[in-house]
């Protein structure tokens, strides 16, 4: 067995399980799959069964020892079973539930099951079995030490008629062995998946984790997943990347100035990120790139972390970006999510589901950084990352936006930390020029992208967001190389030049006023020190008259001579 | 609920052809019988690898399992090591 290379593995049918396992569980073999009451286990065991149906018109068996067949067949309808799918195969359910009146005496096996199983297999020509909660049939007879040996004795029987089986149990409480017992069962099992939940800042995090399986590679540690109507799915982040998208199309972000800054703009299947402080733009901005490629005919999602995808749509109609003729022809979709409402892996996976149902082409997320609220800045940069793999996997065009202040950076690690995975980052800011806070735009890099590394200013109006061409710098002049409106810029510089230059003048002759007055107070100063210098050179002269005068006194007291007496 | 069918015995043994737990059940019954004043032919053994579709229709999944013909429980399980046990199910 241990010679034998390895069988090609058996889809899951669940999103992500079948990357974590490389392919999914070993073809003809037990998979062992333990997991706490109420993390999934009977889910998963279902949608092994309907994807046979479904994608590879197998029949497949469950017996349940905990639940009745009406609930479970419900859940695989649920799932997408559905009685007339035109296949011939199809999914059955066996009612296992142990008897209330049982009375235990003594030893027994589990062979009654296995000439069921056997007999239903080989009748109906099944080729996937899921053994759900087995655990119940020791804990009913209080016979839990016999749970290895009937294990084994399981699967034997599943590997030898060459079927691919499930077997799932609860860790169980009460049984203080059960760890060493899960151990053997572990070694027994081809493969072991661990499933079970925990709160993670008082989110529910479900996570699952693979434990072995022989003779083949897995993708260790934890991956979170999720149980939607759809059943489970699993976000797995691949050690290996997959292969990404290149692509050298340039795609406009809606300005074509900024295009120009970006020499020609976006490559397609690339990550912007647009940092900033609140009010500086960012969703404004968000919105501009959406139109940009609702105007050419793509598909978008938009994606609201903070406030209602819908108030985000209303807010930008104010700066002439309309969108709502684009949702009611559905090319574009919002999708509104309450950041802290769940684990950050939660929102990801939603979002990966509504991607791969609707294949939109561009995507918006304002702001990713809300994800910090859904369990903290680890899982947000985490997720951060994996879109960004998907986006690129897809060949997408995609624009997060984050809230940020750049100088604070040392506070910033999510926003510092996902501008390290973006393709284009860019910064919006406040500057202060001429009394006014203007709205400032930096590329602050782009990979494979000759860019601009200029501020400029950006404003908002109601005909949407545009830059102006040069923004000063630390009192220097700097000069865009669009000089396309030359005319009009240059009267706009000269009036730029003469209202700083006022400024300077106006500062200039504070800072003289200034100077002049503390002159002032300091020669005030000065005389007052004199004064006082004299004052104490006067006081000290009388000083040593009293000090001689009182010497000869005490002096005269002992009967002693006064100083100066001969 | 049982489609057990043949000989109308009392008592219904499920067991499993060459386990061991299966040969200690079919022993214990034997010597339990003359204590309740049954016989041999009160207990139909049952192999499930010889039937297993009656096996399923009585939901036997563990064996051995003995019931009464009648009723799909009460129910015993196990190889029937406890004597006061079994003489008072048979009763």
């Amino acid at each position: 067995m241990e010679n034998e290379s390895r069988r090609s593995p058996l889809s899951t049918g669940i999103a992500g399980l079948d990357e974590v396992l490389h392919g999914g569980y070993p073809l003809g073999r037990a998979t062992l799959v333990v997991g706490t009451p109420g993390s999934g286990k009977t889910i998963l065991g279902i949608q092994f069964l309907v994807a046979g149906v479904r994608d590879a018109d197998e029949s497949g068996l469950m017996i349940s020892f905990e639940e009745p067949p009406a609930a479970l067949r419900a859940i695989a309808v649920r799932l997408g079973m559905s009685a007339d799918t035109g296949h011939n195969a199809t999914v059955m359910f066996i009612d296992g539930r142990p008897m209330l009146e049982t009375i235990g005496s003594g030893a027994f096996d589990l062979n009654g099951l296995v000439a069921i199983v056997v007999a239903e297999i080989r009748r109906s020509k099944v080729r996937r079995v899921v053994f759900d909660g087995i655990d119940v049939l020791f804990s009913a007879t209080g016979r839990a030490a016999a749970l290895g040996k009937e294990f084994r004795r399981l699967i034997q029987c599943t590997d030898a008629e060459g079927v691919t089986s499930l077997v799932t149990l609860k860790p169980g409480t009460g049984d203080h062995d059960l760890p060493q017992r899960i151990d053997a069962l572990e070694y027994a099992a081809d493969a072991v998946v661990r499933i079970d939940y925990r709160l993670i800042e008082g989110l529910l995090q479900r996570v699952l984790r693979v434990v072995k399986v022989r003779d083949a590679d897995f993708a260790s540690g934890e991956h979170p997943f999720l149980i939607t109507a759809r059943g489970l799915s699993v976000s797995c982040l691949p050690a290996k990347k997959k292969e990404t998208i290149t692509s050298y199309d340039r795609v406009s972000t809606g300005i074509s100035r900024l295009d120009d800054m970006l020499d020609g703009g976006l490559l397609r299947s690339s990550v912007t990120l647009v940092s900033g402080l609140p009010g500086t733009a960012k969703s404004t901005l968000g919105a501009n790139f959406l139109l940009a490629a609702l105007a050419r005919g793509e598909q978008c999602l938009l994606v609201a972390l903070d406030e209602p995808a819908p108030q985000l749509v209303a807010n930008v109609r104010s700066v002439g970006i309309d969108l709502q003729p684009f949702i009611a022809s559905g090319h574009l979709r919002l999708l509104s999510r309450n950041a802290a409402g769940a684990i950050g892996h939660q929102h990801y996976l939603t979002i990966v589901a509504e991607i791969e149902e609707w294949k939109p082409t561009t995507l918006v997320i304002d702001p990713i950084s809300a994800l910090e609220k859904a369990g903290g800045s680890e899982i947000a940069i985490a997720v951060a990352e994996r879109l960004t793999n998907l986006v690129k996997e897809r060949g997408m065009l995609a624009l997060f936006t984050a809230i940020a202040n750049i100088e604070l950076a040392e506070r910033e690690t999510t926003t510092l930390h996902i501008s390290t995975i973006a393709d284009t980052w860019m910064h919006l800011n406040f500057g202060v020029k001429g009394g006014e806070r203007n709205r400032t735009l930096t590329i602050i890099k782009s990979r494979g992208t000759a860019h601009s590394n200029q501020i400029r200013e950006m404003s908002l109006s109601a005909d949407g967001v545009t830059l102006e061409d040069v923004y000063e710098f630390d009192g220097d002049f700097l000069l865009g190389s669009a000089r396309l409106e030359r005319t009009q810029q240059d009267n706009r510089d000269v009036l730029e030049r003469e209202t700083r230059v006022r400024e300077l003048l106006r500062e200039l002759e504070d800072r003289r006023e200034n100077a002049n007055s503390k002159l002032r107070d300091i020669k005030r100063e000065m005389l007052d020190v004199d004064e006082q210098i004299i004052a104490i050179s006067a006081e000290s002269v009388s000083l040593e008259a009293q000090t001689t005068r009182d010497r000869n006194e005490v002096r005269v007291r002992r009967q002693g001579h006064a100083i100066g007496d001969a | 609920m049982t489609p057990i069918a043949r000989e109308q015995s009392l008592f219904v043994l499920f067991i499993s052809s060459g386990s061991i737990n299966s040969e200690t059940a079919i022993a214990n019954v034997e010597r339990a019988l003359k204590f309740v004043n049954l016989s041999a032919r009160d207990v139909e053994v049952i192999d499930v690898h010889q039937q297993p579709d009656v096996a399923l229709a009585s939901h036997i999944f563990v064996t051995p399992t003995l019931l009464r013909r009648s009723r799909i429980e009460p129910r015993m399980v196990g190889d029937l090591s406890s004597f006061d046990q079994l003489t008072d199910f048979l009763r």
